[in-house]
């Protein structure tokens, strides 16, 4: 009775009756077919990295000409941590896309040596004495402020020093000026040739 | 250094030629086994066996780890066996069977020889040894064979029936040709 059991229990406890080793051959066959995938997939790896590639130098030389050709301006690539960029965009170049650096230090100069008080952007205009026969006007030119009198003997002046609301102008001759901002005008406060003005206001009698 | 399965798993994910022959030399019996229960023809066998064997190193690097290695190559060797069956076999599996209600009859004999329940499979109508296999030696319930063969669940459990039926044709047969003899 012990041998005796149920007809599936029997082919249950011997799930194992069809295994056998496969022939050798199967294996090499196995393995050319696992070759042969891995060099198509290789294939398809680099046709895909080609395409991506090609796409990229295409979009890239395409904007570049687009850019090149449509916007280029060579002022705005020029910048550096020394010298600002808008310094540089004051530069001009030649039309050969070569800058003339010549003037780059006198800018340079200029742009430091210019207040950066915004009192002082007000102080551009005409100006005239109390008594109206002194005029002069005060201008932002070549990176500097000048103080031009209208009397064509007169010197031109530039704008040496700030302090505060004081403006000291000088000429090369050795003139000078020495004004203060106020509400009321340009109040001369010191000159070597203007004596008689000492004190007095200059009103701004129109912007330039 | 002889190499334990996980290890073998891992390299086999990057392709290691050395761990994929380890592989194939620890399953091969087995997996070739599967296909031979299900198909009769050992070139047809032989065939699925190979495909089986080229999906199971092409997507290892899909297997988790959840659940027994063994189980998920066994699956698709499995279903590359139902494949070949359906496309080469044209299995039409029909419910047969009227008496379905009626509760299975086990069938307790004495030990049968190995060569002999070999044959008992090996002559079963492709459909019955599908059921077959399915059910006594995977392990699928009707519903999961349904589902898996697109059949009603009575078709599954009419072929299951009509396999131990012929079977039992057989173990009849024998019977009496031995008492003949």
């Amino acid at each position: 009775m012990e041998n005796k059991k149920e007809l599936f229990t029997q082919f249950q406890e011997n799930k194992d009756l069809f295994d056998e080793e496969p022939k050798d051959n199967l294996w090499y066959i196995l393995e050319e077919r696992m070759d042969h995938r891995k060099k198509v997939k290789k294939l398809q790896w680099y046709k895909y990295v080609s395409v991506a590639a090609i796409g990229i130098i295409l979009v890239s030389v395409v904007s570049f000409l687009n850019h090149y050709l449509t916007n280029h301006v060579p002022d705005r690539f020029v910048s550096n941590e020394s010298f600002s960029s808008f310094i540089l965009e004051d530069l001009q170049n030649d039309g050969n896309k070569f800058f003339n650096t010549s003037s780059l230090y006198t800018i340079n100069k200029a742009y430091h040596k210019t207040p950066t008080s915004k009192n002082l952007v007000n102080i551009v205009g005409n100006y005239q004495s109390p008594d109206g026969i002194i005029n002069f006007n005060i201008l932002f030119e070549n990176y500097q402020y000048m103080l031009i009198f209208d009397l064509e003997s007169s010197p031109n002046f530039i704008l040496e020093s700030t302090n505060g609301t004081a403006l000291e102008f000088k000429s090369m001759e050795g003139k000078s000026l020495e004004l203060n901002l106020d509400e009321k005008g340009l109040q001369l406060t010191n000159s070597n040739f203007l004596s008689e003005y000492k004190n007095s206001f200059f009103k701004k009698i129109s912007e330039i | 250094m002889p190499l334990d399965l996980n290890n073998i798993i891992k390299q086999c994910k990057s392709g290691n030629r050395e761990a994929q022959k380890a592989l194939y030399n620890k399953y091969s019996p087995l997996l070739l086994g599967i296909c031979k229960r299900y198909l009769s023809n050992q070139q047809d066998a032989e065939d699925v066996f190979l495909e089986g064997m080229f999906k199971i190193f092409d997507n290892i690097k899909n297997y988790k780890g959840e659940g027994s290695f063994e189980g998920w190559m066994k699956r698709i060797m499995v279903n590359e066996a139902l494949m070949h069956i359906r496309k080469h076999k044209k299995l039409k599996l029909m419910a047969e069977w009227t008496q379905l209600d009626q509760p299975e009859q086990p069938l307790i004999l004495d030990q049968l020889a190995v060569e002999e329940l070999k044959f008992m499979i090996e002559e079963l109508p492709t459909g019955y040894r599908t059921i077959f296999n399915l059910y006594v030696l995977e392990g699928y319930k009707h519903r999961e064979i349904a589902d898996l063969l697109n059949i009603s669940i009575n078709t599954s459990k009419s072929q299951l029936i009509l396999a131990k039926k012929k079977m039992q044709e057989y173990l009849k047969k024998k019977d009496f040709d031995e008492k003949v003899s």
